[in-house]
């Protein structure tokens, strides 16, 4: 047995204090009633006089003592909510969808009922309930009152979000671990989650965590049409990759694949992205203004879910120029590329965000970044891409650079017997890029190119952690089509091996990341989001389905029985009462 | 405190009831006016009691002549004499036949008639009924002491003065004290030197000095009793929901107040109490012989006299 709203220490507790009261109260002095009798010489014979007009007395009467405890006793108990229950007790966190995809019809406010309904058959003691919308928050906490929850929820919406479910259902799958007893976690909504998911969780939990989907008539009632399911699912701003300080480009995305309308912006500067998506390069960013407004076109379509259908960036604030420091032995080339740039400038090596040098010359350094121009033979990096001077690879090399579109690189360029290659450290070391420094000698001379001061710019702006898109290869980021060709996988120094391209787990940022399971980890790239309001039922049948009903027969309730047990021994205290036994 | 309104009193209803009840005594003593009552005087009634030889100066008109012819000696005729019984009444005016009394639950008490009204209603019962068969009635209301209300007298024509009298009587707040004295009261009242009759104390017997010393002093009086005890239900058997819980009871004669809690034991307690007093009261009136009606005042009086008056007579 268990108790719902008191714990065994409160409940013993407030007994104590009850019996406490009472007994003061009956040691405290009475006011007696005063009737005028005829006589009180049989009372006198009967009666020894009571004490009256005391502060305190014998105690009187204990019977009506133990009556009244008894009574209050009874009463307190079915206050705490005592709870007798069949299974152990699990903690039980219900999950009510919140997101974009719960607006559609009257999902959601079938997903409140429901959720009232399932709080309402939980122990409270060990039950919460969470709202999923943008950000998780608790409606009704362990022990609170079910009647808060109209309130609480009174004005609650599905709010313009990605599901938020995921996350929580993964932290609360590590707070499983602590639970002697488990947790059950029940996902009121249309989530979908897939069945690699819901194992993984499971085995984090150490089995301990228990997933259900409590059923909902509106999944199956309000099927969702495709040709409305559309959303912005991408909507990003990065420092232009042309290198204009002024302007930046824009990733957009939508579910369907359509270009979306920005707000402003002539349709026809849209761009498609290679793999998907667009691209709005070299935009200025004085045009975009306060923010940035890129719309999936769903307004004209009135049965359409909005909630996704528009999203907004604000303009990216003043930028901080860069601080460059150039080793003695640079090539003066590197001195006038930085000068020209106005996001860089060249500062002392104790100031410096990014030192480019050699091997030697960056050995002391303290700047954050480094751009090492080292002989190939010295060559210190994790990853590496090189090429030689056969077919288009060196082509590629400048078009996985995004300087292709400047500068074109003939095929037939007089390249004999050598190669050169780009490589990076892994992350979590000081970011580092190693250079082949043939390339900025003959016969490549890659400084004469006019892209140069572009490709000074562009490293320098990645080193420094200011490019969102960095055109290289390097950890944690997604690896340029055109390397694909050049290895199929690259290699750690802790030997994992990553698919070369569009593998799996690519973390979005450089870091360090605790990998649960690969598809706990989101396929994000810079700007891109996944879908909200789409709704997707792959997956969604991964999880066993339970009703109210089912979660209800866990335990049963002892209050009415102890109120009318209560009620019953005040029948009797009043019978005594009446038929004189009992003061 | 109210007295008793004369209508009440003088209930047309109520006169009528009483025709039937009469009130006989075994023998008056002599020297009393020419009544219904049987004396225990010879004289010139109708009632044949006893023959006697004729003495110089006897009544011719008593002699038997019968006897006289056949036995050759003279007898004369003896008759009872019938005179009248002086009733005296003794109606209780101390404050404790005057308490206001409720019933019902507490805070919805509806006040009872006091138990001296319906004392006062049985005295007029009793001088009504010997009034009508020629008898004097005296009433002698009393508390602490006796006073004198009416001097005995006789005549069905004084009912109304009676009933006059008996309306306007109540505790005198100038008078000697609204405590009982029985005990003092009677003896002055025996201090009267009354001729012996008929005392009819009408009284709840809640005196201070207990039923020992009442019933002591009730045995020495030289007149016949009837002990008229007003009685309440509730006062053997209090009601549960007034006297329940912790209460301060006053005493309505002597002001004194008990405090107390009301137990289970305390009420048989004092049950006890109670029976032990109505204990003494009868078994003073079996001794004595003497009449002795325990009048419930909140039932009607006629019915309840009629118990006493069994036949229609009382025999005192």
């Amino acid at each position: 047995m268990s108790l719902e709203f008191l714990s065994p220490f409160g409940f013993a507790a407030g007994l104590l204090g009850l019996a406490g009261g009472l007994y003061l109260l009956h040691r405290l002095r009475v006011r007696h009633r005063e009737i005028i009798v005829p006589t009180t010489l049989f009372w006198k014979q009967a009666v020894e006089e009571s004490l009256a007009r005391k502060l305190t007395a014998r105690f009187r009467h204990p019977r009506a003592y133990a009556f009244v405890l008894a009574i209050l006793a009874l009463l307190l108990f079915a206050l705490a909510g005592p709870l007798t229950q069949n299974k152990e007790a699990r903690d039980y966190v219900v999950l009510l969808d919140g997101s974009a995809s719960a607006a559609r019809g009257d999902r959601f406010e079938s997903a409140l009922r429901l959720a009232a309904e399932v709080v309402s058959v939980l122990p409270s003691s060990n039950r919460s309930l969470l709202f999923m919308g943008a950000v998780p928050r608790t409606l009704l906490g362990p022990t609170e009152a079910n009647l808060l929850l109209e309130e609480r929820t009174a004005n609650l919406q599905p709010e313009a979000s990605p599901e938020t479910i995921t996350s929580e259902l993964l932290r609360i799958a590590r707070d499983a671990r602590n639970r002697p007893n488990g947790v059950t976690a029940l996902i009121v909504g249309a989530t979908p989650l897939s069945a690699e998911l819901v194992l993984a969780l499971e085995q984090t939990s150490d089995a301990k965590l228990e997933i259900l989907r409590v059923q909902t008539n509106a999944d199956t009632e309000n099927p969702q049409s495709p040709a409305e399911d559309d959303a912005m699912v991408a909507l990003g701003m990065a420092p232009a990759a042309s290198g204009d300080w002024s302007s930046v480009d824009v990733f957009l995305a939508t579910a369907s694949g359509k270009p979306p309308t920005v707000a402003g912006i002539d349709p026809s500067l849209l761009s498609a992205a290679p793999d998907s998506g667009y691209w709005l390069r070299d935009l200025p960013v004085a045009r975009i203004g306060e923010a940035l407004t890129a719309s999936a076109g769903l307004e004209a379509q009135p049965e359409a879910l909005t909630l996704d259908d528009s999203a907004s960036l604000r303009a990216p604030a003043e930028r901080a120029a860069i601080g460059v420091w150039l080793g003695p032995n640079t090539p003066s080339d590197f001195t006038e590329a930085v000068e020209a740039d106005p996001g860089l400038f060249l500062t002392s090596a104790a100031e410096a965000t990014v030192a480019i040098g050699s091997p030697e010359e960056l050995a002391s350094s303290t700047a954050r970044a480094l751009w090492n121009l080292a002989d190939r033979a010295d060559l210190d990096a994790s990853f590496e891409a090189s090429t030689t001077r056969q077919g288009s690879s060196f082509q590629s090399i400048f078009t996985s650079l995004h300087l292709g579109e400047i500068e074109r690189v003939s095929d037939t360029l007089d390249v004999t017997n050598d190669s050169v290659s780009f490589g990076a450290r892994q992350p979590g070391s000081t970011p580092q890029l190693w250079t082949d420094r043939a390339l900025f000698a003959p016969p490549f001379e890659l400084v004469e190119s006019q892209s140069f001061p572009l490709l000074v710019g562009l490293t320098a702006r990645w080193l420094a952690g200011t490019q969102a898109v960095p055109p290289f290869a390097i950890a944690g980021h997604a690896v340029p089509g055109p390397f694909r060709q050049a290895k199929d996988t690259l290699v750690t120094e802790a030997g994992s091996i990553f698919g070369a391209v569009g593998a799996a787990a690519i973390p979005p940022v450089a870091g360090d990341y605790e990998t649960l399971h690969a598809s706990l980890l989101s396929p994000i790239t810079s700007g891109v989001a996944p879908a909200a309001g789409l709704l997707s039922t792959a997956g969604t049948m991964a999880l066993t389905i339970t009703t109210p009903a089912d979660l209800s027969s866990g335990g049963s309730d002892w209050n009415v029985p102890l109120l009318l047990l209560a009620l019953l021994m005040l029948l009797g205290e009043w019978y005594l009462f009446r038929s004189g036994r009992m003061p | 405190m109210p007295t008793l309104a004369f209508e009440e009193l003088f209930d047309p209803h109520f006169m009528e009831s009483l025709h039937q009840l009469r009130l006989i005594a075994g023998r008056v003593p002599m020297g009393g006016r020419f009544a219904e009552q049987r004396s225990k005087a010879m004289g010139h009634g109708i009632e044949f009691r006893d023959f006697r030889p004729y003495s110089p100066g006897d009544d011719l008109r008593a002699v038997d002549w019968n006897i006289y012819r056949r036995l050759g000696r003279v007898f004369l005729r003896l008759f009872e004499e019938m005179e009248d019984l002086p009733v005296y009444l003794m109606p209780d005016l101390s404050a404790s036949a005057y308490t206001p009394e409720a019933t019902g639950p507490p805070g919805s008490e509806t006040p009872l008639a006091p138990r001296a009204h319906s004392g006062l209603r049985a005295a007029m019962a009793l001088a009504t009924i010997a009034l009508g068969q020629h008898d004097s009635v005296g009433v002698f209301p009393f508390s602490n002491d006796v006073r004198v209300a009416i001097r005995p007298q006789s005549g069905a024509g004084r009912t109304m003065t009676f009933a006059k009298v008996l309306s306007g009587l109540g505790p005198d707040p100038e008078g000697p004290g609204t405590t009982t004295d029985i005990v003092r009261s009677l003896r002055k009242f025996t201090g009267m030197n009354l001729r012996s009759g008929l005392l009819v104390i009408i009284s709840d017997f809640f005196d201070p000095a207990g039923i020992e010393a009442v019933t002591r002093a009730l045995g020495r009086t030289r007149h016949k009793l009837l002990l008229v005890q007003l009685v309440r239900k509730g006062d053997r058997d209090p009601d549960p929901i007034r006297m329940a819980g912790d209460l301060r009871l006053v005493d309505s004669e002597t002001g004194e107040a008990q405090n107390l809690s009301i137990t289970a034991d305390l009420l048989n307690r004092y049950r006890e109490a109670y029976d032990a007093f109505e204990l003494g009261l009868t078994a003073f009136a079996t001794r004595r012989q003497c009449g002795l009606l325990q009048l419930d005042v909140d039932e009607p009086i006629v019915d309840q006299l009629a118990t006493l008056f069994e036949g229609g007579r009382y025999e005192a």
